[in-house]
């Protein structure tokens, strides 16, 4: 599977990807200072502190998406990425692909095909 | 194996029942008639819709993908629904191109389940080339015969059965709503973030987002264990498909079932789909009957 990104507008696909991907590391930042408050083992301050840092690092990330107008185009390379990623888990979870479900595997090769030109 | 039968449903004509579909295969057919078969130039390979199993009649005068007269090549107890076709994929970047195709291959398959023919369908694009100095009916009919107990054991599995869709969606904002305002944990963490700082608000709130975000997926799973259980006592298999983007906004997709229905079942699972439905936290959709795609 590839990313599509719109060929017309390289520098809002390509920064797109950039602010993605800093979500999903924002995101794990966030479960990390999570894990670390619930743990007790923070004063207050320090907790106080982690959260602002968090806050103002999500307000520079919206910040930049209104900006640069790239809020759509995130949310799409986004719901790209994870339907990567349920591919990927899917496969794990079901390693069973058309030929087998069709019972073709004994079919020798070339003699059926699909419009991706692959066996099936 | 190859007779008069196939050279008529090529011209859009059927015979009778058991002629049509291949039951009354003579023995003696020649080259020849493999060849008028598959006359059209540049055509060389099959399209391949769907087996059939012998004993209904094909309705008449299909056409398929591109407009193309559709059909069946008898073997044994069974025959392949086709047309005749290059051998090239059909490829197109035009989408409303592509679509109109598969959706002629859908009709074709809608045809033959339409007419109560026990059909073991194949996916868009799936077409069959000579090969070894066969032509591309040899190759099918070989292919057939050698796989035959294959799918005399596949045919057997969709007899009397039809594959029907269940897509369930919820509004995981609502649910998400009721939670907080039933849940002890986010009131105590609502009371909490009051008196903190904004830094640790913030916190707090990831943390209430993620409590509301927990209990929705327990829920969720919660009604997907339920409906399942109503339904699947009226299927004989069920498949999990993957989740899909609901078209209605804040309406998230729960469940994409494919359910093996038998024919006198398939009343009671609609009663029961629309009875989960009134009870009003979800909302189903409930699509077919299709070609048993998922089991086959």
């Amino acid at each position: 599977m590839t990313i599509e990104i719109d060929e017309s507008n390289l520098k809002e696909g390509v920064l797109g990807l950039v602010i993605a991907v800093v979500e999903i590391l924002e995101e794990a930042l966030k479960i990390q200072a999570l894990k670390r408050m619930e743990s007790g083992l923070l004063a207050d301050e320090e907790i106080e502190r982690l959260g602002r840092s968090l806050m103002d690092l999500h307000e520079a990330i919206e910040q930049i998406k209104t900006d640069q107008g790239l809020t759509k185009t995130v949310d799409e390379i986004r719901a790209e990425l994870d339907d990567i990623v349920d591919d990927v888990v899917e496969k794990m979870v079901n390693p069973v692909d058309s030929r087998d479900l069709l019972g073709q595997d004994t079919v020798s090769p070339g003699t059926l095909w699909n419009r991706e030109g692959e066996l099936c | 194996m190859l007779n008069r039968t196939a050279m008529v449903e090529q011209r859009g004509h059927t015979d009778t029942p058991g002629e049509a579909a291949g039951m009354n295969d003579a023995p003696g057919s020649t080259s020849a008639d493999i060849r008028d078969v598959q006359a059209a130039p540049g055509k060389d390979g099959l399209y391949l819709y769907a087996l059939v199993e012998n004993g209904r009649e094909i309705p008449r005068g299909i056409t398929g993908v591109d407009g193309e007269q559709v059909f069946g090549i008898p073997c044994r107890t069974m025959s392949a629904i086709v047309h005749a076709c290059p051998l090239t994929p059909y490829a197109s970047e035009d989408k409303e191109v592509v679509t109109g195709w598969v959706v002629s291959h859908e009709q074709v398959l809608e045809h033959l389940i339409g007419a109560g023919i026990n059909t073991i369908p194949f996916t868009f694009d799936t077409i069959i080339k000579p090969e070894n100095g066969l032509d591309a009916r040899r190759v099918l009919t070989g292919w057939l015969s050698k796989e035959y107990e294959t799918f005399v054991q596949k045919f057997g599995k969709v007899r009397g059965k039809k594959e029907y869709g269940v897509q369930v969606s919820v509004s995981r904002r609502k649910i998400g709503d009721a939670i907080a305002a039933t849940s002890d944990q986010i009131q105590q963490l609502d009371e909490e973030a009051k008196v903190s700082g904004p830094g640790k608000m913030y916190l707090i709130r990831q943390k209430r987002e993620k409590a509301i975000n927990a209990a929705t997926d327990a829920e969720i799973a919660g009604i997907i264990t339920e409906i399942t259980g109503k339904i699947q006592g009226y299927c004989s298999d069920l498949h999990m498909g993957k989740l899909k983007k609901w078209q209605v906004p804040e309406r998230d997709m729960i469940l994409n079932c494919s359910c093996l229905v038998p024919d006198e079942n398939y009343p009671k699972l609609g009663a029961v789909l629309e009875e989960i439905e009134q009870e009003g936290n979800v909302s189903i959709r409930f699509t077919g009957p299709w070609a048993a795609y998922s089991f086959v």
